[in-house]
């Protein structure tokens, strides 16, 4: 009954204790708020937190400024509660409507009663409102999060790449182990295993004397310690290895991690479904274990904490896709003829894909192919499109994937395709940028792509070009309105907000424009903005913002796309009357904040200014 | 004779108390739950009352009572009639104790409510029966002030629902409560009076004349 049952939805009152709440509501008194009586009501109830339970407010700073427009759930008046500064702010009404006073004394007992309750006006106070509730219900641990370091228990063992094969093999039979680091001056050098030592030294007849350097797996993959146990899970099936260097920050070593290690701290499946597609014999099969991602998928998403880690995952099971495809095309038609890569470009790229993204892939070729090697890629692009689109991937509408000849390149005409879009950025070049900068390489050689890649990003680094990027982000404006209210497109399906075109694919934009700045390669958007950390262009409030403000977002977009999975719904476009009232009021923080970053942007990058 | 100077007394603070602005009078909205239309055979199952002092609500201090009429009640048509179920009779108060406070509580106010007829009935009903006074100021019946506002023009007479609760709140913008219960009610009756007044008086618009615009019942 009201107005016990309103407050039970408002946060934060929804986390008071029914009885804390039931108290609260016995201390509450209600106005009636009009143009006339707003000011006075407030200047006569202060010091009190106002709830806004019917009716349209403005709340104006006292030179005049817009603060916020307040409608029905939204708070207002808790700062001066918090810090006892008199209230300078003023009323407009925009619509008359009722409003809950609580009145100060029974406010500081509520926050002493409930650390929630406080910590969310500390917040909100702040202007911190995303980083409450990271997500998801916070039920059980989630294995995921776990980092790397946290598994890593043995001190690693390791030997200098001088050391003879029999004293290595004497180290690892003394400690009882199967592979063994080799460290040179403190960096990690290469990895030497019981399967080194029987393939390539007593298979070849090689004298023990020799030393490891010849017979080691040199620069090998490798992840760093805080990096989570999903990354260490999605670089060992990317290179197809079991066994997992740690290594800290500065590249030094710091253990290793097994697959067995991960499977031991998982009690979920990604394991499984990972090997389950490595594994499979004929592209039938395949297609049959890929037909089990979106389930699997829905279950998965509702036992992780921060469901970001969903797209890392969805990208991961494309990736193995990807490589089940490729090396079946060459079970039929034979090895690669020269040296190439498979590129993953847009969210498939930046690892932040969807149940609904769509392909966007490329071939990264040698140079100097001749017509016929040229074919076998042309073969292979069509395999592996096709075969995606077969696994639940959809087709790119906008035809960027590998079946098409323009995105199968050589190093040189991709270099001259990102020449031209940088040094003349036409706008459809400036698309094509957007796609093309996030790129990732899934099979091939890492090196070949590394190489290629930087020189990509050192033609990035073109003032003119960047500029050319700001003005393109600041062309789409943010959907809040003049009153920072949402602005909602009216459509079949009501009047819904698209927060991946004006808010997931708008960070995207903007971390992409600071990270090519910086001659960054990374293609995820939470990468970038990590390395970003001390970037002299973006200070380190509006880059933890930005990071905040994504996750929220991405995961937003998760939960409504498993609501309306399987229903012809849209997949990206939300009613935001349908949100609950703290996401209501987070969805609109987030869209502060990026229309602020897109002004950044716009003022440090273009010279027009916006 | 003193008694009958004390009558006139008493009627003549009164009407000098109607005379003051209506933002500066107390207001008591009300509503009573029962179990039918006639007090003669129907009981109250439940009341609720709130004091209002333009424009604040006293919501925090909202009276609500539930009468269990030791096992003699019946719930009528179904268990949970104006939202009531059995456990909340396991709580119910002493109608004498709960009729004086009601009594004090009007004492000097003016009465609110949706549609007066049938809740005046059952005050005077309990009158006569406690041997208790109901003695406000005036009553302000949001409906009869809904119907003289909006629907003046006697050719074009309210159709059925119009002037409901709830349809008179919507018109006013008021949120929409679903429950239907006599404490939501005293909200949702205060809150419609509030919206009603605010927006055809004048801050010093005498009470007196407020409380004419409701004279003409349907």
């Amino acid at each position: 009954m009201e107005p016990d049952s309103f407050l039970e939805d408002c946060p934060p009152f929804d986390e008071l204790e029914a009885e804390q709440r039931r108290w609260a509501v016995s201390q509450l008194q209600s106005v009636y708020m009009n143009e006339q009586n707003c000011n006075e009501i407030m200047h006569d109830m202060r010091p009190a937190l106002f709830i806004v339970r019917s009716g349209v407010y403005d709340l104006r700073s006292g030179e005049g400024r817009l603060i916020d427009r307040l409608e029905s759930g939204d708070l207002f008046g808790f700062p001066s509660l918090l810090t006892g500064r008199e209230i300078v702010n003023r009323l407009t009404t925009i619509e008359d409507g009722i409003v809950y006073v609580l009145p100060q004394h029974a406010f500081d007992r509520l926050r002493n009663a409930s650390k929630q309750f406080e910590q969310y006006f500390i917040r909100a106070h702040g202007e911190r409102l995303l980083t409450e509730k990271g997500g998801g219900d916070g039920s059980g641990d989630d294995w995921t999060e776990q980092t790397v370091g946290s598994v890593v228990t043995m001190a690693p063992v390791s030997l200098a790449s001088d050391t003879s094969i029999q004293d290595a093999a004497k180290l690892m039979a003394e400690h009882g182990i199967s592979s063994v680091l080799v460290v040179d001056d403190g960096q990690l050098v290469g990895i030497l295993t019981d399967r080194d030592l029987r393939n390539r030294v007593i298979a070849q007849g090689l004298s023990y004397e020799v030393n490891v350097a010849a017979v080691m797996t040199q620069l090998p993959e490798s992840v760093e310690e805080n990096r989570s146990l999903l990354d260490a899970l999605t670089t060992m099936t990317a290179s197809n290895v079991h066994h997992l260097p740690v290594v800290n920050s500065k590249n030094q070593p710091v253990g290793m991690v097994t697959a067995t290690d991960l499977i031991r701290q998982q009690r979920s499946e990604p394991v499984y479904l990972i090997s389950a597609i490595r594994k499979a014999e004929s592209r039938e099969q395949l297609i049959q274990e890929a037909q089990k991602v979106p389930e699997y998928l829905k279950t998965f998403a509702n036992r992780v904490k921060r469901t970001t880690v969903v797209g890392q995952l969805m990208a991961s099971l494309t990736d193995g896709m990807t490589r089940q495809l490729i090396q079946l095309y060459e079970k039929q038609y034979g090895a690669a003829p020269a040296q190439y890569s498979w590129l993953a470009f847009g969210s498939q790229g930046r690892e932040d894909q969807t149940l609904s993204s769509d392909q966007d892939n490329g071939l990264l070729l040698a140079n100097g192919l001749t017509e016929k090697q040229k074919d076998w890629f042309k073969g292979l692009g069509e395999y592996v499109c096709e075969g995606l689109h077969e696994c639940g991937i959809p087709l790119c509408p906008g035809n960027i994937m590998a079946s098409n000849p323009e995105c199968r390149g050589t190093t040189d005409e991709w270099l001259q395709r990102f020449k031209k879009w940088t040094q003349s950025p036409t706008p459809k070049a400036l698309m094509y940028c957007q796609i093309f900068f996030d790129s990732r390489a899934v099979v091939g050689n890492g090196r070949f792509y590394q190489n290629y890649r930087e020189q990509v990003a050192k033609l990035a680094q073109n003032e003119m070009f960047l500029g050319n990027l700001a003005m393109l982000v600041n062309r789409i404006s943010v959907p809040l309105g003049l009153f920072n209210r949402f602005r909602t497109e009216d459509t079949d399906d009501g009047d819904t907000i698209d927060i991946k075109r004006y808010g997931i694919a708008l960070i995207n934009d903007i971390a992409r424009i600071y990270s090519l700045q910086a001659g960054l390669t990374e293609p995820s958007t939470p990468v970038r903005l990590k390395a970003l950390q001390n970037s002299k262009l973006l200070n380190q409030r509006d880059n933890e913002s930005l990071l905040e403000a994504w996750q929220f977002l991405t995961q937003l977009r998760l939960n409504h796309q498993l609501a309306v999975w399987d229903t012809d719904k849209p997949k990206n476009a939300l009613d935001p009357d349908a949100l609950s009232t703290l996401s209501r009021r987070q969805l609109k923080s987030a869209f502060k904040i990026i229309k602020e970053a897109q002004q950044g942007v716009g003022l440090k990058f273009s010279r027009q200014g916006y | 004779m003193g008694k009958l100077l004390g009558a006139l007394a008493d009627w003549y603070q009164r009407r000098q108390q109607l005379q003051k602005p209506w933002t500066q009078q107390r207001y008591v909205a009300l509503d009573i739950e029962t179990t039918g239309l006639d007090p003669n055979k129907h009981q109250v199952l439940s009341i609720a009352w709130m004091s209002i002092n333009p424009p604040v609500m006293h919501t925090g201090s909202a009276q609500y009572h539930v009468f269990s009429h030791g096992q003699e009640l019946e719930l009528g048509q179904s268990p949970t009639i104006h939202g009531l179920t059995q456990q909340d009779f396991l709580h119910s108060s002493d109608p004498r104790q709960t009729y004086a406070m009601l009594s004090r509580a009007l004492q000097g106010a003016v009465l609110v409510c949706h549609h007066k007829g049938m809740d005046w009935r059952f005050l005077k009903h309990i009158e006569k029966e406690f041997l208790i006074n109901f003695r406000p100021l005036g009553i302000f019946d949001t409906l009869a002030f809904e119907k003289n506002i909006m629907f003046k023009n006697p050719d074009s007479p309210p159709k059925k629902g119009q002037l409901t609760l709830s349809a008179c709140r919507a018109r006013r913008g008021l949120p929409n409560y679903t429950s239907h219960h006599a404490f939501t009610d005293t909200h949702a009756c205060a809150e419609l009076f509030l919206a009603q007044a605010f927006k055809y008086a004048g801050h010093s618009t005498k009470t007196i004349h407020l409380l004419k615009q409701c004279k003409h019942l349907i």
